[in-house]
């Protein structure tokens, strides 16, 4: 009998038998994450692209706490915000690349102060690393609270999280030349104004991807030793490229260069998993329906076979299973403050209905 | 508009309103018309004064409730076509709201918050700062009908815009809502106990009234009218009401403060009329 590796290997490991039929999204999930990559007790981060945020209501559906340090009183969440900043455990937005990641996190500490670190455009004082917020500041003074105050928000979530879940989006990114501060968007785009003497295109290799995502984690590690990283990469097609490729290539070798350091940085560094959302939804045995009409968007139905996937097996510390808590502490929140609301307004409301009742009278 | 001469309480009103809901208080002839929300009652109570009555060179009558001890605050349309019928060839001032800082943040928010400009403990690391332009947005509807209140009082001969007193301090209002029954009432209904919300700071109340004080002026500014701050006299060192212009409630300012008020009117229009 002629003996090879492929005889002891699982049916998981030959396509005809895994992915042609009994296709199962659970064994994609590596025989470690397959029990649990949450605990009911995580204090949940998360960073990444615009899919990175579709996690969110998921986790909190399911009664785990989804740390946030940057809330909002509950009298102005109500208000109007661009690009989704306040999605996220602080109000940093969507984090494309592991350069901007790394660098949030180092500006957070206080180790780097960008060069170009804020615009003046028409009275107001925009931040080029949130370049899309709804209130920015309107003079330096007050920029500097804020930012002050989100880098603070950065470094609790940060630093209070049990898991970090990391959503790598591109590899393309514009920085400046001056100092490398990767950012969001190209100035111009969103706010500010692009100068060719100080900004640049920049589509970063699996090698400085890799070492911007080890760096982080470590210099992370350093002060919350025992987190624990989920990363994902966004199946999500590039919107667009500034490279002379058509953006279906371009993505393709954006997406091919992420998935490699997916798998680089969770091989090599303990207790960070790769979650399969990019093979989940782009394989070749994901249904149609998985992406909108425009063949780029995920639809709610490919959304739902992630996040059902990656929040299954939900157990304790202790390892018991549990049902979702009806109202989460974030919900108690919520309501303490509309109350609090409403008594304000009553109070003001009697007062003038009262005024002319004064005993003075 | 029917003309009844009638009293409430100890104050003679000479006309009344369609549905008789919003009076007229003083002189009819008087040059200059106040009207507005809650925070002009102090004028009508300050214009009943025997020695204001006397010592002003310039009439002033008050559009307010016919009933004071029953009706709300001025305020709906009614009220309005009243004053703009009343106004041709006065000068109009308009006490306009002033309470939007208490009706949204007399107790500290949950997580706390703060805003530039803001001195005292509120500022500390634990409060989200949270820019003056959210904070706009929030005041900004309820400057939403002056822009119709203003254009149609096109035959005054002047229109001017006045903001409500400075705030009161922390343990004043603190003292006020334990005391008052109705309040202590109306926080269990909703499952809480008055006396466990932390009043906000004054520092921030403070500066919440500045950012009305100043969308106020913008409106003025925008749609053609005065603006008339709050009197520096009745402000102590930090900006707080001081204690002689306060009634027994949170908000609102007594007839002395009424009196400071109608000599700033007087002092205006005066100049407006030279």
């Amino acid at each position: 009998m002629i003996n090879n590796p492929y005889l002891v290997q699982p049916d998981r490991a030959f396509w005809s038998r895994s992915v042609s039929r009994n296709f199962s999204v659970d064994s994609l999930l590596s025989e470690a994450s397959q029990s649990s990559l949450f605990q009911k007790d995580d204090l949940i981060v998360s960073a990444g692209s615009c899919f990175a945020s579709n996690l969110i209501p998921w986790i909190e559906n399911e009664g785990l706490e989804y740390l946030r340090t940057e809330e909002l009183p509950s009298q102005f969440k109500d208000l109007p915000e661009n690009l989704g900043y306040r999605n996220f455990s602080a109000a940093y937005g969507n984090i494309y690349t592991a350069r901007h990641l790394r660098q949030l996190y180092e500006q957070a500490l206080g180790v780097r102060v960008p060069a170009e670190d804020r615009w003046h455009i028409d009275g107001m004082v925009i931040d080029p690393f949130r370049p899309g917020l709804a209130y920015p500041a309107e003079s330096d003074a007050e920029f500097d609270l804020l930012k002050a105050s989100h880098l603070k928000a950065v470094l609790g979530a940060f630093h209070k999280a049990t898991v970090f879940v990391f959503t790598l989006g591109l590899t393309e990114a514009w920085q400046s030349k001056v100092d490398g501060s990767v950012f969001p968007a190209c100035p111009g785009t969103i706010s500010g104004i692009f100068d060719e003497d100080k900004h640049e295109f920049k589509n970063f290799s699996v090698e400085e991807i890799t070492e911007d995502l080890t760096k982080f984690i470590e210099l992370l590690r350093e002060s919350n030793p025992r987190l624990r990283f989920i990363i994902t990469v966004s199946p999500v097609p590039l919107v667009a490229t500034a490279t002379k490729s058509h953006v279906l290539l371009a993505s393709t070798y954006s997406k091919s260069v992420l998935r490699v350091v997916a798998e680089n940085v969770s091989n090599l560094l303990k207790d960070v998993s790769y979650f399969p959302a990019f093979e989940i939804i782009t394989g070749p045995q994901a249904p149609f329906e998985y992406f909108e009409s425009d063949r780029r968007n995920v639809s709610e139905i490919g959304v739902a076979e992630v996040m059902g996937s990656l929040l299954k097996g939900l157990t304790t510390s202790e390892g018991k299973k549990t049902n979702p808590p009806v109202e989460t502490k974030q919900m108690t929140r919520s309501k303490a403050g509309k109350i609090i609301s409403e008594i304000s307004r009553r109070i003001a409301r009697a007062e003038c209905d009262e005024a002319m009742m004064d005993k003075n009278l | 508009m029917a003309k009844i001469k009638s009293q409430s309480g100890n104050y003679v009103h000479e006309l009344k309103s369609k549905s008789g809901k919003w009076a007229l208080y003083g002189d009819v002839d008087a040059q200059i018309l106040i009207c507005g929300q809650s925070h002009a009652a102090c004028i009508l109570e300050a214009s009943n004064l025997p020695e204001v009555k006397t010592g002003s060179a310039i009439a002033i009558s008050v559009c307010y409730s016919a009933d004071l001890y029953t009706a709300g605050p001025p305020g709906d349309r009614e009220y309005w076509d009243f004053v703009i019928e009343l106004s041709r060839g006065k000068h109009v001032v308009i006490v306009w709201n002033g309470n939007q800082h208490n009706a949204n943040f007399i107790f500290q928010t949950e997580p706390k918050f703060t805003m530039l400009g803001v001195t005292d403990d509120s500022c500390n690391q634990e409060s989200v700062p949270i820019p003056r332009a959210m904070i706009r947005d929030i005041f900004k509807p309820s400057f939403e009908e002056l822009s119709e209140i203003i254009p149609s009082l096109s035959n005054a001969a002047s229109i001017t815009l006045m903001n409500g007193p400075a705030p009161k301090p922390l343990t004043h209002i603190q003292s006020s809502i334990l005391q008052e029954k109705y309040f202590t009432d109306m926080a269990n209904s909703l499952g809480v106990d008055i006396g466990d919300l932390v009043i906000t700071s004054d520092s921030l109340r403070l500066e919440l009234w500045n950012v009305l004080a100043g969308l106020l002026a913008d409106s003025a500014q925008k749609l053609g009218a005065n603006f008339l701050g709050a009197p520096a006299l009745s402000r102590d060192a930090f900006g707080m009401l001081l204690p002689e212009y306060w009634t027994p409630d949170v908000t609102h300012a007594n007839s002395k403060y009424g009196e400071l008020l109608i000599e700033e009117i007087v002092k205006l229009i005066g100049k407006a009329s030279n």
